[in-house]
C-alpha cells in the first residue's frame, strides 16, 4: 500500500510529465481500436443496406456508381433511364419497381424523388406529420430535420445540382409535411419528395399563369402568349396550374429499385438485362458492395500492418522515455538506498509507477474507444456519404 | 339455452371486427368504377368514392386529407386517359394503384391541344385524351375486368366469387353495348346532326359509328348569339339536329333549341353518383337517345 502511495505521490509531483506519458500511451492503444471499430461500423452499415435491396436497375455503366447513388445517395451521377423502364418492370409482373430520382439537393441534403412505395419498402414511418400527398410537399429524414431544425409546416428550397447549372434549374420552395422516425440509415439524411416534384425541380414539369382565350369567348381556342410567368413555389392556389408535357414514360429516373416476390422472378428479371446491347443493367447491390468491401479490406490489411508498426515505434518511444526518466532519477534512487531502502523496494516503486501510468492510459484509451464507438454509426454514415 | 345464445352473441362480437377489418378498402376516382367495384367486390369490399355529389369528379380537387385516405386504401382505382386531373399531382402508392384503362391505352382518343410558349422560348402543348371511356360499353367491360383482376390479386382466396360477379357485370354491359349498337344503327341512316353540349361522348360516338360534334356549353347557362352561330355551323343544313346534354338544360337553352327545330336529350355520363345506379342511368340514357333520334 505504501509502495502504491509513494508511486502515486511521485506521479502527482510530476503531474504534467505523467499526463503527457499517459496521453501518449492511451493514443497508441486507442487509435488502432477506434479505426477497427469505425471500419466495422461502415462495413455493417454498407452491407445491411445492400442486403436489404434485392435488385437495382439502372443505365449501363459503373455498377458501383449506380449502387452508391441509389442506396447511399452519394453524388455519383449514373446516366438516367426512362420512366418507361419502371412501367415495363411493373407490367412484367416480375417485381415491384420503385423509381428513384437523385439529382438535386436542398440545404446540403439529397432530394430523393420517389413514390410512396419506397417508404413502405424501407419501413420508414412518419414520426411527425404525414407523408407527401401532392406536388411540392417534402418529408424529411430525422437527421435532416434535426440539423435544420425543421418540422411540418416549415419550408426548404432546392438547390441546383451544380454551380454551373445556373440556366437549367430554378430553385423550388417545398413545404415540409412530415418528419420520418430515425432509421439509422442514409434515409435519415435525405429529403423525400414525390418523383413528380423532382421533375418540377428539374423544370420538366411546371406551373404558370393561366392561358386564356384572346377574345374571352367561351369555347374559343386559347392562344397563349410568350413570357408566361412560371411559379417557383407550389401552393394550394397554384397547384392546379402545374402540369407535365409529353409522355411521362419518357421522363428520367436515376435508378429503379426492383423488389421481386421470389428468387425465381429475380433470376428471370436479371436475365432480361443481360444483353449488352441494352442501355440498361440489373445489379445485385449485395454483390457489388461485397466486392467493394473485399477491396477495402485488402487495403485495410496493409493499413493494419502500417498501424502496427507505428504502434510498435510509439511503444518503443514510450519505453525509451521511461528508461530516460529512470536514468534521470539515478541520484534519487541512490539517496533512497543510502537511507536504508532495499534495491527490491526501489524496483517495486518503479514498477508500481509504471503500472499506475499504464492503468490510467488503459482507462483513457477505453474511454476514447467507447466515445468513438457511440459516434461510429454517425461517422460511418459520413464516410459512406463522402465516398 | 340462454347461455348458448350469450355465447353466440359473444362469438359474433369477436368475429365482426375481424370480418370488417378483412374487407378490401377500394377508393375510386369516379362513379362508374365505384359501381364496378361494388358489383364485383360485393360484401368483401368497402368501396369509397369521395367526390361530393353534384361535382364533376374529372375536375374535382381533393384535399390533402382525402388524398391521405386514398393512400391508405388497399386498391386505388383510376380511370386513366387523364381523367381526374388531380391524380397527376398526387402521390399515390403505385403498388396499390390500378389504371383501369391501361389495357386499351392505344385506343385513347386524342383531345384538342393548347400550345403555349415560355419566357425561355420553349414551346409546349397541353394535349391529352378524351377520358369518358366507359361510354363505350366494351371498354367499360375491360375496365371492369381490370377491377376484378386487382381484387383477385389482393384477395386470391375470393377469386371465384369475384370472377362470377365480373361475368354478371360484363353480361349487363354487353347488353348495353348491344342496345347502343342497335339505336346507333337506325340513327346513322338518317340526316341528323348530332351535337353535344360538351366533348364527353367521343368514345360513345366512335364505338357506335356516330358523328357527334362537341360544343363547350354549360347546360345551366343561356347560350349567347355566338354560341348559337357555332351550333348552326355544326348543324350545317342537316334536316334534323339532336342535342346531347350532360344535364338538364336551362329553359332558355331548351327553348332556343326548339326554336331551331332541334331536339334535345339528356345523356348523363354518370361520372358522379345520381339517381339510380350506373346500369339504370345508362339504360335511361339509351332510351332517351333512341326517342330523340327516332322521327316520324
Amino acid at each position: 500500500m505504501s509502495t502504491l502511495y509513494l508511486a502515486w505521490a511521485h506521479i502527482v509531483w510530476h503531474r504534467w510529465r505523467s499526463a503527457v506519458l499517459v496521453a501518449a500511451i492511451a493514443l497508441v492503444l486507442a487509435v488502432p481500436a477506434t479505426i477497427e471499430r469505425l471500419l466495422t461500423a461502415s462495413e455493417e452499415r454498407l452491407a445491411a443496406r445492400a442486403e436489404a435491396t434485392p435488385l437495382l436497375v439502372g443505365a449501363r455503366g459503373s455498377r458501383l456508381d449506380l449502387v452508391m447513388n441509389a442506396l447511399y445517395f452519394s453524388e455519383d451521377r449514373p446516366d438516367p433511364l426512362s420512366m418507361a423502364e419502371v412501367e415495363a418492370i411493373w407490367d412484367s409482373g416480375l417485381a415491384e419497381a420503385i423509381p428513384l430520382h437523385l439529382r438535386f439537393q436542398a440545404e446540403a441534403a439529397p432530394v430523393v424523388g420517389t413514390t410512396l412505395d419506397y417508404l413502405s419498402f424501407r419501413g420508414l414511418k412518419t414520426g411527425e406529420g404525414r407523408v407527401f400527398a401532392t406536388l411540392g410537399e417534402a418529408v424529411l429524414g430525422a437527421g435532416v430535420a434535426r440539423r435544420l431544425g425543421l418540422g411540418p409546416g416549415d419550408s426548404l428550397t432546392s438547390a441546383p445540382s451544380n454551380l454551373f447549372d445556373l440556366a437549367g434549374v430554378y430553385p423550388l420552395k417545398m413545404t415540409v409535411v412530415g418528419v420520418l422516425e430515425p432509421s439509422g440509415t442514409q434515409d435519415d439524411d435525405a429529403v423525400f419528395v414525390d418523383i413528380k416534384t423532382a421533375w418540377v425541380i428539374a423544370g420538366i414539369g411546371h406551373g404558370h399563369d393561366d392561358v386564356v382565350a384572346e377574345d374571352g369567348e367561351p369555347g374559343a381556342a386559347p392562344r397563349a402568349s410568350a413570357a408566361i410567368r412560371q411559379y417557383q413555389e407550389i401552393t394550394p392556389e397554384n397547384v392546379e396550374s402545374f402540369h407535365f408535357h409529353g409522355d411521362l414514360a419518357a421522363y428520367p429516373v436515376s435508378a429503379i429499385l426492383a423488389v421481386p416476390p421470389d428468387a425465381r422472378a429475380a433470376m428471370i428479371l436479371r436475365g432480361r438485362y443481360l444483353d449488352a446491347e441494352l442501355g440498361t443493367q440489373a445489379v445485385v447491390p449485395d454483390r457489388v458492395i461485397s466486392e467493394l468491401l473485399g477491396r477495402i479490406f485488402q487495403i485495410k490489411r496493409s493499413l493494419d500492418a502500417a498501424v502496427g508498426l507505428v504502434a510498435l515505434a510509439a511503444l518503443v518511444g514510450v519505453g525509451l522515455a521511461v528508461f530516460l526518466s529512470l536514468q534521470l532519477r539515478q541520484r534519487e534512487m541512490r539517496t533512497a538506498f543510502r537511507l536504508g531502502c532495499r534495491r527490491s523496494m526501489i524496483a517495486r516503486l518503479v514498477l508500481a509507477e509504471i503500472a499506475l501510468l499504464l492503468s490510467m492510459a488503459g482507462v483513457l484509451a477505453a474511454g476514447i474507444v467507447l466515445a468513438a464507438g457511440s459516434l461510429a454509426d454517425q461517422a460511418a454514415g459520413w464516410l459512406i456519404g463522402a465516398a | 339455452m340462454i347461455g348458448r345464445l350469450c355465447l353466440m352473441i359473444f362469438a359474433l362480437g369477436l368475429s365482426w371486427p375481424a370480418a370488417a377489418a378483412d374487407k378490401l378498402t377500394v377508393y375510386t376516382v369516379n362513379y362508374p368504377l365505384a359501381y364496378f367495384a361494388e358489383r364485383i367486390g360485393g360484401d368483401a369490399a368497402e368501396v369509397v368514392f369521395p367526390a361530393p355529389q353534384g361535382q364533376d369528379p374529372a375536375f374535382w380537387e381533393p384535399s390533402p386529407e382525402v388524398i391521405a385516405a386514398f393512400q391508405q386504401a388497399d386498391i386505388i382505382l383510376l380511370n386513366g386517359a387523364g381523367y381526374a386531373r388531380w391524380v397527376e399531382k398526387a402521390s399515390l402508392p403505385r403498388s396499390r394503384t390500378v389504371e383501369t384503362s391501361k389495357l386499351f391505352a392505344d385506343r385513347f382518343i386524342p383531345a384538342d391541344t393548347v400550345v403555349h410558349t415560355h419566357a425561355d422560348g420553349s414551346e409546349h402543348s397541353h394535349g391529352g385524351f378524351a377520358a369518358i371511356t366507359w361510354l363505350d360499353f366494351s371498354l367499360a367491360a375491360m375496365q371492369a375486368e381490370a377491377v376484378a383482376t386487382a381484387m383477385i390479386k389482393a384477395r386470391p382466396d375470393q377469386a371465384d366469387a369475384f370472377s362470377s360477379r365480373l361475368t354478371e357485370l360484363q353480361d349487363d354491359l354487353a347488353e348495353l353495348d348491344n342496345q347502343a349498337s342497335k339505336i346507333a344503327y337506325s340513327a346513322v341512316n338518317q340526316d341528323i346532326a348530332m351535337i353535344a353540349s360538351h366533348p364527353v361522348y367521343q368514345y360513345f360516338a366512335r364505338a357506335y359509328g356516330l358523328t357527334i360534334d362537341s360544343l363547350v356549353w354549360e347546360p345551366e347557362d343561356t347560350p349567347s348569339e355566338k354560341q348559337w352561330i357555332d351550333f348552326d355551323a355544326f348543324r350545317a343544313g342537316a334536316e334534323r339536329a339532336v342535342m346531347l346534354w350532360e344535364a338538364t338544360p336551362s329553359q332558355a337553352a331548351a327553348q332556343g333549341l326548339a326554336d331551331r327545330g332541334g331536339v334535345g336529350t339528356v345523356f348523363d355520363p354518370a361520372g358522379n353518383r345520381g339517381e339510380g345506379d350506373f346500369l339504370e342511368r345508362m339504360r335511361a340514357n339509351l332510351d332517351d337517345f333512341a326517342a330523340a333520334t327516332t322521327f316520324e
